[in-house]
Order: C-alpha cells, then structure tokens, then sequence
C-alpha cells in the first residue's frame, strides 16, 4: 500500500530556543492588538511589522545568505511561522511572497530576479499576489486562459485573474498563462512574474461574506513584459504550479487558522468551571496535538530535499477540517453567558471566515483526488 | 531512525504472524513469540530482554494487530518493564497490569502473574497474583479477545511500588491499545484498497469511482494521523525519564483519543466499501473492526481522556494552552 510516512520530527536545542525568541519578540510586539485583530490570522495585514519580522531575520529563513535570505532549515521556518500564527500575528503582507513565490523565484528565476527580489522579500518590503484562479477557473486550473504572446520585445499579456488575496497591495504577481499551443491539456502553460506598477493592470475589489476586502479581480490589458518575465521554462507552467501548491499545502496556516478562537474560548470558560460538557474540547486537543506533529513532519521531510506531495495534501485535508470544526465546537462548549463582546467578534470572524479554509490552497474535493492518486486509485 | 533492529524485529514478527489471525489466544503462537523474545525485549540484556527501544518493542505488537493476533504480547512488555522498574524481577508471561477492583483483565485465564496495581499516597503499589485458572469468570471483548473477571481475590498489601502516578500507568497502558489501533486501521486501510481495486460492479472496479477514491482518501488521512498519534505516544513513553510525565500524559492521551476517532471513521467507511461481504463471518474484515471497537474504549475510554485532556486545557493560564503544547514537543537528545 502507498500510505506516506511520517517520521516524527523531534526538536533541537536551539529550536526550543528560537521558539523562545519568536515568542518573547510576539509577546511585546502584539500586547495592544485585540484578539477580534488577532482572529484575522494569515489575512491580517501590516506592511510595518512584516519589515520588523524582516529585520529580526525571520523572513526568507530558507534562502541561502547570498540572496538576503539565512540558510536556515524548513523545520526553523516552520517553528516561527508556528508562533507567528499561534499568535495571530498580522502576517498577510508578506505571506505569500515568503511561502511560495520566494521558493519559485529561487528555483526558477534568473540570476538577476533573484539579486534583485529575494533580498526585498527576507527583508519582507516585497509583497506578492498569486496568478491562478480565473472566473472560469478554479479548481480546474488547466482550463486557465489568461495568455502572453511572445513578441519581439517579450511578452504582452492578457486576460483576469480572480480571487487574488492583496493584489492591491502586491508589488509583483506570479501570474499561470497560456504561452503557446497547447498539445496537451497542461501543456502551453507557462508563469510570468509581473511587475504591478506596469501599465494596463487594474485591480478592483471584490468583498468576502464578511464585507471585508482582501480577494480582487486583476486585469491585464495589453501588459508589456520584458523577455525575462519568464519565470522557469516556457510551456513547464504545469510542473511549476503544482510544485508550488506543495509549499501551500503542509503548513501551519493549514491548521492554525482558527487558534485564536482556542484561545477565547478557553478564555471564557474559566468564568464557567464545571459547567460544561468539554469531552468535544479534548478531542479537539488531541486533534491539534496529532495535526502539529504531521506538519513538522512535512517540514522535515522538505529540510531534507524531498518533494512529500501526497503527505502535504493529507495534512491540508485534516487540517481544513479541523480549523472548521472549531467555531462548531465552541458552540457547543460555551454557554453564552459565558460570552462577552471579545470572544463574540473572534467566534463571529473565524465563522464567517471557515468556508474559506477547505477552498484556498486546493479544495477538500482536489486534494482526496490527489490522495486517491497516491493510493494509486487513479 | 530506521534501525536495522527496527527493520529486522518488523520482518521477524511479520514473518510469525502473518495469516495467523483469529479470535481467541492462541497458545502455540503465544509459545512461538515468546521464543522470538517479544514479551521481554524492553528488557535490559541483564534482565533477560534485548535492550530495545520502546519503538522497536513495539513493533511486533503493532504487526501482530495488524494481523489479528490475539495474544498478551504489549501486556507482558508493559507489566514486565513496571516490575523491572519496581525491582521485582522478570515474571514468566503471559503477564497482565492490573488495576485492584477494576472488572476484566485482557487473557485472565490465560496469565501466569497478574501485576496488581493500587493508588498509593506518592506512586502506585505492585502485588503480584497467581490466580488458579477456575478464580477466572470468563468474558469477551467485543471482538471475542479473552476479558475475563477475577472473582474472590483476598486484598494483597503492596510488595513494592514505583514512583509514578496512576495517570501515568494508565496512559501507559493505553499507549498499547494506541499502538494496536494504528497497526489494525493500517491493515484495515489495505485490505480496503485491496478489494476495491479488484471488485467490479457496473463494469469498472469499485476504486474507480469518484465516491469511493473519496472514502478511501478519508480512510487514508485517519490512518496516517492514527500511526502519527501511536508513534507520538511510544516517543513520549521512551523519554519518560528524561522528559516527564508533563510530557508524556497529555501526548498518550491525545494519541489515543486520536486513534480512536480515527478507529471509529476506519471501520465505519470499511464496512461500506465492503458492502455485505464485509459484514459476513467468512471475510476476516471483522477481525479487524471489531478490535478497533475494543480498543477505542479499553485502558480509558475516548471520553475519559476527552475530558482528561479539556481539564488539562482548561487548567492552562490564560492562552496558556499554545506554550504547553510545545513543550510536549519531542525534543531532540543530544
């Protein structure tokens, strides 16, 4: 059978201690944001203390020290990112730059893009917005028809991107296009990386089922690309894309999404000892407790240069579920007159905030097809 | 981490077990592993044991779950090392813990010595039994595993005792059924793929359908977190000494529970995969997912350690429970 395997990761000293640091740092740093702020986990956006997480060199961990990053291990990473989200720090400025697109850049990218922008994203001034969905493309991404034509100045690219979290915040956009012809279903694709400040890019909002804006739709409009806005191989857009989605998929944000509603719930239950029926809560631990150990096993296993596809999609999969099962758990743990208006704001932000979580990164339906694949049922 | 001794003990017991599986004990079986030198091997080489690692001493009593095997083999382990550590010896197996006045002990009538534990002020008290085989009233499990009763026992004081809590024997020994709960839903995630790829109906095997690759996939997230909780629990357990109870407690509770929600999903989705083949006495399915109903409930019931672990929550400073979390984190030995 092809089940994957999970090695236990175990800690090192200096692990513990940089947990410690990372820690004694948030402790200060977040003592005035509410937890209503906190509650925004990986959305909550703040430019100011993604440069202090820069300087503190706790972005771009992974990039080796010659392009500003600190040739630390993915498990290091992993650990802070850990106390970052645990924490609900306001980390969506540089998310996406520092989880996915620096590692793009850093295998596929020129010699000059990454002299040029991985030193900017471990400093975390570099913000990035992701290229794939379109409205007529979400979970199948090969139906994508955004297009660069190739023309002897490079590239002129257009087409929409959709639900594309902080585009108007993003200095750059890895966008998934058409490039040629297509002489298979994923072939012709290619990524471009795009500079937002060029003309014929408009970026309107488009509001979530809380009113809030993070999502936009980005339209390219006869965008002019210089030739080395190629990022990899022309027509290797496929192989890239997935192997970027396994940098989505393993990590802590996939679980820890809905913690500061944990936290508040717990909170509020130390005014009610006894008062409740909690087995749903220690199941709840316990599912957490196990989550934790399978996503360091991930980072583990990409610390030692393996690509554990299938076991990233099983950790997304449980751990989606796990961040839904909170909000439901919580009502049906506290009393509400345990509740006050805090605890109200966080349960009613992570509520309207969970349908998101089995969506983003590869829906609940994707990946148990990629694990049916791994089984070797496909 | 994969030790050669690991890989070898794997091989050894699969080799000794493999088609093996059944209801009951099976004392020719019993006589074959003991020969192997399982029961023992958590044992120092002085005490007549290998010296194993508590991973690798728990690897023939996760294949032998996973084969349906009936035998006291992570009992005898267990009640072997907490007498060695109370200084009472090496007891010949099979051999069981006990709790004074608790109703049914795995294979009563089967055990040579009953370790009998009792809550004492600062650790648990240890009195050995020699039950004769009619003081047992016989009794099963759900998936007729011997669980049987002792009637009529005078109270033995203590002969010794170990400095630990009786939480943490307990955890102990539920960090077993956690063990044989990974190993059987391992097996039950196999058999699953095995007949889906091969069963046909409406002209395609039944793997092929979208419907099912879906519950196979959930059955596959279980299994992989049920053996993720299991080795947690064994981790936790071999660092006892070094790390603590803090650490080992909350770890084997949260394994079990998870591998009891993950025993509940694995059999429930097998049953339906298998449709009414599964259901019949001729198909070993059973033998399966009626020890995983067992175990979820055995040494601790999943809801006693719910709410052992929402108390140990609960119990937190305030956003207290992150910090404490981590610090169960398995640390690295220098």
């Amino acid at each position: 059978m092809a089940l994957p395997t999970f090695p236990l990761e175990a800690t090192t000293p200096a692990q513990a201690a940089l947990r410690d640091e990372v820690r004694a740092f948030l402790a200060e740093a977040l003592t005035d944001l509410p937890a209503r702020e906190r509650a925004r986990s990986w959305t909550g956006f703040d430019a100011g203390f993604s440069r202090k997480l820069g300087e503190r060199g706790w972005l771009g961990m992974t990039l080796p020290k010659e392009y500003g990053g600190h040739d630390r291990s993915a498990v290091d990473r992993h650990i802070v990112v850990e106390e970052l989200l645990a924490a609900g720090a306001p980390v969506a400025a540089h998310w996406i730059a520092d989880r996915q697109s620096a590692p793009l850049i850093l295998r596929h990218g020129t010699e000059e893009q990454r002299r040029t922008i991985l030193p900017r994203i471990a400093a975390g001034t570099c913000f990035f917005g992701i290229g794939m969905s379109e409205a007529n493309s979400g979970s199948d991404l090969a139906s994508a028809r955004t297009r660069a034509e190739k023309t002897a100045d490079g590239y002129v690219l257009n087409g929409t991107k959709l639900w594309t979290t902080y585009a108007h915040k993003a200095h750059y956009m890895i966008v998934f296009c058409l490039t040629g012809q297509a002489e298979s279903r994923y072939g012709g694709f290619s990524q471009v990386l795009v500079d937002m400040s060029l003309p014929g890019i408009s970026v309107s909002p488009v509001l979530d089922i809380a009113g809030e804006h993070h999502f936009n739709e980005v339209s390219f409009d006869n965008v002019l690309l210089p030739p080395d806005a190629l990022l990899g191989k022309e027509g290797d857009g496929w192989a890239q894309v997935m192997s970027e989605l396994a940098f989505e998929r393993s990590g802590p944000d996939r679980f820890l999404s809905s913690f500061v509603l944990v936290d508040e719930l717990l909170r509020c239950l130390k005014r009610m000892p006894g008062a409740a029926e909690t087995s749903d809560l220690g199941r709840m631990v316990a599912r957490l407790m196990i989550l934790r150990q399978m996503s360091l096993s991930v980072a583990g296993r990409l610390a030692r240069g393996e690509q554990p596809v299938l076991a990233a999609a099983i950790v997304k999969d449980l751990g989606a579920l796990f961040e839904q099962d909170v909000p439901e758990i919580a009502r049906r743990v506290l009393h509400e007159n345990a509740s006050d208006p805090e605890y109200a704001a966080v349960f009613r932000r992570i509520l309207l905030a969970a349908p998101s979580f089995s969506l983003r990164g590869g829906t609940r339906e994707i990946l148990r097809g990629i694990i049916a694949r791994g089984l070797g049922l496909r | 981490m994969d030790s050669s001794t690991y890989s070898m003990v794997l091989e050894t017991s699969e080799k000794l077990f493999a088609g093996c599986g059944g209801e009951g004990f099976d004392p020719a079986l019993w006589l074959a592993a003991e020969e192997a030198g399982f029961p023992l091997a958590l044992l120092s080489e002085e005490h007549g044991g290998f010296g194993f690692s508590a991973r690798e001493a728990f690897a023939p009593v996760r294949v032998a779950a996973a084969c349906a095997v009936a035998l006291p083999l992570g009992e005898t382990l267990l009640a072997n090392w907490v007498a060695s550590l109370a200084g009472l010896g090496t007891l010949e197996g099979p051999v069981a813990l006990a709790w004074s006045g608790v109703a049914a002990m795995p294979f009563g009538r089967y055990l040579r010595t009953v370790v009998c534990l009792s809550k004492l002020d600062g650790g648990v008290g240890l009195s050995l039994l020699h039950p004769a085989a009619e003081l047992w009233h016989a009794g099963t499990n759900h998936a007729g595993e011997e669980r049987d009763v002792l009637v009529a026992t005078e109270p033995v004081a203590p002969q010794a005792r170990v400095a630990m809590s009786p939480v943490a024997l307990r955890a102990i020994m539920s960090t077993l059924r956690t063990v044989q709960m990974a190993g059987a839903i391992e097996a039950v995630a196999d058999m699953c793929l095995r007949y889906c790829n091969v069963r046909e109906q409406f002209g395609r095997p039944l793997g092929k359908f979208q419907a099912i690759q879906h519950q196979l996939a959930i059955l596959a997230t279980h299994s992989c977190a049920a053996t993720v909780a299991a080795d947690m629990a064994v981790a936790a357990f071999e660092t006892l000494a070094t790390q603590g109870e803090e650490v080992f407690i909350p770890t084997a509770a949260a394994a079990k529970l998870r591998a009891a929600e993950a025993a509940t999903a694995a059999a429930s989705i097998a049953h339906q995969v298998h449709g009414a083949i599964g259901f019949s006495e001729e198909y070993p399915l059973h033998l399966l997912t009626r020890r995983l109903w067992s175990w979820r409930d055995e040494d601790g019931s999943e809801s006693q350690w719910a709410e052992y672990l929402a108390n140990w929550a609960q119990t937190q400073p305030e956003r207290g429970l992150w910090p404490a979390l981590t610090a169960c984190d398995l640390a690295k030995v220098a």
